[in-house]
Formats: C-alpha cells, structure tokens, sequence
C-alpha cells in the first residue's frame, strides 16, 4: 500500500464509508425526533383539531353522500359539482354570509429597512463581494442598483391555523418601484434575473429578549424587469406563542442571478429586513371543513414504490374523496387539502400522489385553483411556500382578503392536477436512467378536476 | 418505514453531498455539522410529512444542503475566527505506509489528524485522498492556483506523516 492507497482507504474506513458518521447522524436523529419543545418548555404536541374534524367531517360526509344518492350533489349553499362534467361557473348560491367581516387583523406595527451590498456586515461584505469577483460579476454600485431603496415591502397578512402547533404563514407584496431594466441572465430561466430569498426569520416575545428561529422558511421567488412586484406567502416550520406581543423579522437576499450561486447566497446585491409586530392571540383562524369528491381518470406523477424514481399513471380517481380545510382569518381563506378517502385499490403510492399533483409544483409552473367570486372569476389562488424541506407536503393555498372585497353571494374555486411531464405524459423516470431528473420538465395541468362553493359565512 | 427509506436514501447520497459541503465549506467541523444538519431536518421532514411526495431525494438533500451552507455562512459572518492548531514538523523520519497496519483505530486516527490540520489544508486533503478529484479540478473548484493545492497537500503529508510516526513510535516503544 502506497502513501495515497493509505490516505485513501483511511478515509474511506473514517469519514467517507465509515460507520461513525453515520452513528453520529443517527443519534442526532433520534434526539431530533424525540418530543421537540416549544420554545416555552410545552411540548409540540400534534393538533387536536383533526381527530375532533375527522369524525365531524366523516359524517358530513356521509349526510353529503346520503343527499347526493337521493338528489345530486348540491346542497344548500355548498355545491358540489361533478368533476370532470363540471362546469366553471358555479351554480348561484344561497347569500349566507358577508367575507368581508373576517377575523380581527392583528398587526399592531411594521417596519423594514433596505441595505446594499456595500452596507452588509463586514464579514458578510468580504464573502459576498469575493464570490462575485470571482464570478465575473461587476461591483455592486449605487448607480447600478440604487433603484432597490425605494423599495417597499409591504405584510398583506398572517396568520396561524386553528391548532396549537400549527406553523406561522405571512403573505408580502414586494414592490420594486422605479425599477431600472436589468440584463437577462444566462444562469437563470429566460426572463428571471432577479430572485427573492427567505434569508432567515426569527421572533421575539415582548417581556422576554430571547430571539426565537422560525425554520424551514428557505425558499426563493424569481422576478425579472416586467414584473411589477411579488405576492408570496411563506410558511415557517413552528408556530408563534398562543398569546403576548410577538415582533417577527425576516430577513430578504435579493438575488442577482447572473453571479451563479447555488447558495442563493453570494449573488445578493441587497438585503431586506422586514419587521412586524402582532397580538399573537388574534392570530388564529376560524375553520371548517368542506368534502370534495372527485371521479373521471386523471394523470398523476406517482413514486415508484422501490424509490427508484417515478412514473405517470392514468387512473381513476372514483371513490376519492378530498377534504378541504377552509380556515379563515384576517389574512384572507386559507385552503388545506387533504385525501380523505380513496378506494382500497389504490396504493399507498397512488394516494400520496394525490397531494402532490394538486399542487402547481416545483417540476413547473401548473395550475394554481383558479377563484370564483359571485360566479365570476377572480384570480388564482397563491400556493403556500413552505420552503424547503417541508414544500411540497402539504397542498395549500390563499385565497387572499383582496380578493374578497365588496359583497359577495358565492365563493368557489376550480382545482386541477398538475403532473411532472417531458412531453410524454406516460413519462417515466429511474434514477440509474441517462436523463437526470434536472432535464426539463413541465407541468401538465388536467381540464378542471373539481369545482366547489366554499362556506362564505364564519362558522 | 420512514427508518428504512431515511438509511437507503443516506446510503445512496451522504458521500455526494459531503463532497459538496467540503467543496463549500473550508471548516471540516462546519461540512460534517451542515451534513447532520441537512440529515436530521430531512428526517424530521419524512417523519412529519411522509416521504412519498420527494420525487428527488438526491436534488431535495442538495437544495436542503445549499441552503444549510448559505445559513453556516451567515451564521460565521458573526463568529470570531477560531484558532487552529498547527503541527510543526518536529520528527524528520518516515514512516513506512506498508508496513503500517490500517485497522479502524487507525483510520480514525489519520482523521483526527487530519482535521487538526489548517482547514483549507484538510480540505485539499480529503477532495484529493478521500474523493480522489485531481490537482486541477480542486484548483478549479476551489478557484485557487495548482501550485497552492500543491503545496497544501505537500503541508498535509509532511505533517500526517510526522504525526503517524510518532504514533507508531509511542505503539513500538511505549
């Protein structure tokens, strides 16, 4: 054994295939997945709500399949439509209610202030203005990207869900006013040279100075020189204190695109801290449950079941019935999608794909449920960001309080399916294939699979 | 369940990825605790949420583990630099790699050893020994010169060396 030989099989015994990395990645697991605590010593106990929705919900469900059976599937002003026959203008609904009265907002101040590059943490500054230089990127002057402090960041809302543990979701618009053109990047997709990156966030409790992470928060959003703004929402992993005066600070990158930085890091050209504080008690929302059946074949993207990869499968989504949570608060509805039900033939694999492919996800830009207010259309819905890892487990969507303006007679919305695509929908994928999973992919948005009138009154 | 498909997936791209970390981070300690890191909160994700709708695990641990780097590098930003404890080249003897005989404790020494060693010298000497790149694509990965990883590696075998002599010396002549 020569000298490398040496180093190299020390380093495979050691670090590389060793098995002390792997022992010390384990106990750091079970001790991650024992009871987390909250930040108040409480442990983080699962929501209470779903076991008390799921027994309500089963039998409103079987009150829904019970009228359904003896006279279609409209009921008082909840109508459900069949899916693939339905039509995208909803049937009139009884005015039961006024959205405009949502919950009491609860923000009680915000702030933000915008740095340039120049103006970073000295450490901060040395990396960022390293990385850059290295990339061939042209130093970051006033005259270049001055335009960025007449920014505005602006909290359209927040909100918590209805259960104890549920995380924290806030929804900004970000207005880049007296924008100046900019180049387009090779790095990035066509159009897309600027994006805007959850750095961190954290909080506090008024009375307590400890400052509090709110994690899996980490997610960008692209803009180029036509875009007038962004509307995001993003999620955190951990929910706020149930009461007391919470002050929350995120902090922003803006991204150049043209400095290649798989960080999402190094290619920031400015900072944004964005502050708010709110009445953490006000913050929850009311719920109710709203059942969706779904019928007709349909496309999905469905893992394989040896995790080997992928594939698209035609099936028939009779029999699955999903449940909507509809959560309301001052921040506008917030819609969760769950499968509450599936015929016994289906895997565990087809059922999870379900959730999946309701989502406008990450393969490519899908469709997002499209929203009907008083039977006329009304935008999209704005999908959720959980940020990494936690984006893409959940289905949920904002039907934001702006959209929700005036008098409203009837609220609903129009779902598809989105599944992973190369051209080909009968698309498959292992990982030992040529193509990597990176090789462009769209994403095929089904015709409408469900239409449903939401409950407008507060229950 | 979750277990299983945690340890397939940590078999299948732990060594992918803590070559990316040590690519990215020049601190040993800073690459193997944003690999636990990035592990656990992918753990704790599949425990939460199932593991069903991760289509990619490589490309979702790579986007996990980006973003863990880019918090290790604020988080650094505001730390003071720690000091680094060099070995100086105190014994002129080899030591003679065959006749050396390489058990775990050893490998386990060499590595302790090793990350004793100035990070941006055992950064080289992992990516060269450990991932077998070459002097050039570590030039070029790390944007430095040949010559400096050269003579980083040059530093890392004179001192693992003298270290590893020592060690067997104290072995043969306790």
């Amino acid at each position: 054994m020569n000298e490398k030989q040496f180093y190299h099989a020390a380093l495979e015994k050691s670090l590389l295939g060793g098995k002390s990395q792997k022992a010390r990645i384990d106990r750091a697991v079970r001790a991650a997945s024992s009871v987390e605590k909250r930040p108040d010593g409480r442990e983080w106990n699962p929501s209470p709500i779903p076991w008390i929705a799921i027994p309500v919900t089963a039998l409103l469900l079987l009150a829904t399949l019970t009228v359904a059976l003896t006279g279609g599937f409209a009921r008082k002003g909840h109508a459900i439509t069949q899916p693939g026959s339905a039509s995208p203008q909803p049937a009139p609904a009884q005015n039961d209610g006024d959205l405009t009265v949502l919950i009491e907002n609860p923000i009680r101040a915000e702030s933000f202030t915008v740095r340039l590059l120049p103006e970073f943490d000295r450490d901060l500054y040395d990396e960022c203005l390293l990385w850059r230089e290295s990339q061939g990127g042209a130093p970051v002057t006033e005259q270049d990207w001055g335009w960025l402090r007449d920014s505005r960041i602006e909290l359209l809302g927040v909100m918590q869900q209805a259960g104890a543990s549920d995380p924290l979701i806030w929804q900004i618009r970000f207005t880049p006013t007296n924008m100046q053109p900019f180049s387009e990047s090779d790095f990035s997709a066509p159009g897309q040279v600027l994006e805007f990156a959850v750095n961190s966030a954290q909080y506090t409790v008024e009375g307590d100075k400890t400052s509090y992470p709110l994690g899996g928060v980490y997610n960008a959003v692209s803009f180029d020189a036509d875009a007038d703004g962004i509307t995001a929402a993003w999620c955190s992993d951990r929910a706020l204190p149930e009461s007391g005066l919470v002050t929350v600070t995120v902090q922003y990158g803006i991204i150049d695109c043209k400095v290649e930085d798989m960080q999402r890091y190094f290619g920031s050209v400015a900072i944004v801290e964005h502050t708010f504080t709110l009445d953490a008690g006000a913050l929850k929302g009311s719920t109710t449950h709203v059942s969706v059946p779904l019928s007709g074949m349909h496309w999905l993207t469905v893992c394989k079941e040896t995790h080997t990869g992928y594939r698209n499968e035609q099936l028939s989504l009779d029999g699955v019935v999903l449940d909507a949570e509809v959560c309301r608060s001052g921040m506008g509805i917030l819609l969760t999608f769950t499968v509450l039900d599936a015929p016994e033939s289906m895997s565990e694999y087809q059922r999870s794909a379900i959730p999946l492919s309701l989502q406008n996800n990450s393969f490519g830009e899908g469709e997002s449920p499209l929203i009907y207010v008083n039977g006329e259309p009304a935008g999209r819905a704005l999908r959720i960001r959980r940020g990494y890892p936690y984006d893409g487990s959940v289905p949920q969507y904002l039907i934001p309080a702006s959209s929700l303006s005036g008098p409203i007679s009837s609220l609903g919305i129009e779902g598809f399916l989105n599944c992973v695509t190369n051209g080909d929908l009968s698309y498959d994928w292992s990982y030992d294939s040529a193509a990597g999973p990176l090789s462009p992919l769209l994403c095929f948005a089904s015709e409408p699979l469900f239409y449903v009138d939401l409950p407008i009154a507060a229950k | 369940m979750n277990k299983d498909y945690f340890d397939r997936v940590y078999e299948k791209t732990c060594r992918r990825l803590l070559r990316y970390a040590v690519l990215h981070l020049s601190d040993p300690t800073d690459a193997e605790d944003a690999l636990q890191n990035v592990y656990v909160d992918f753990y704790r994700r599949i425990e939460r949420y199932g593991h069903l709708d991760i289509l990619f695990p490589q490309s979702f641990l790579q986007r996990m583990l980006q973003r863990e780097i880019a918090r290790n590098y604020a988080e650094r930003a505001g730390r003071a630099a720690q000091p680094i404890e060099v070995y100086e080249n105190v014994l002129a003897e080899d030591v003679s790699f065959e006749d050396l005989a390489l058990d775990r404790v050893l490998a386990e020494q060499v590595l302790t050893y090793a990350k004793a060693l100035p990070p941006e010298t055992y950064r080289v000497f992992v990516l060269y020994y450990g991932f077998e790149m070459s002097v050039s694509d570590i030039a070029a990965e790390l944007n430095i010169g040949k010559e400096a990883v050269k003579s980083r590696l040059f530093r890392a075998r004179n001192t693992l060396k003298n270290r590893l002599t020592a060690t067997e010396q104290r072995r043969i002549l306790p």
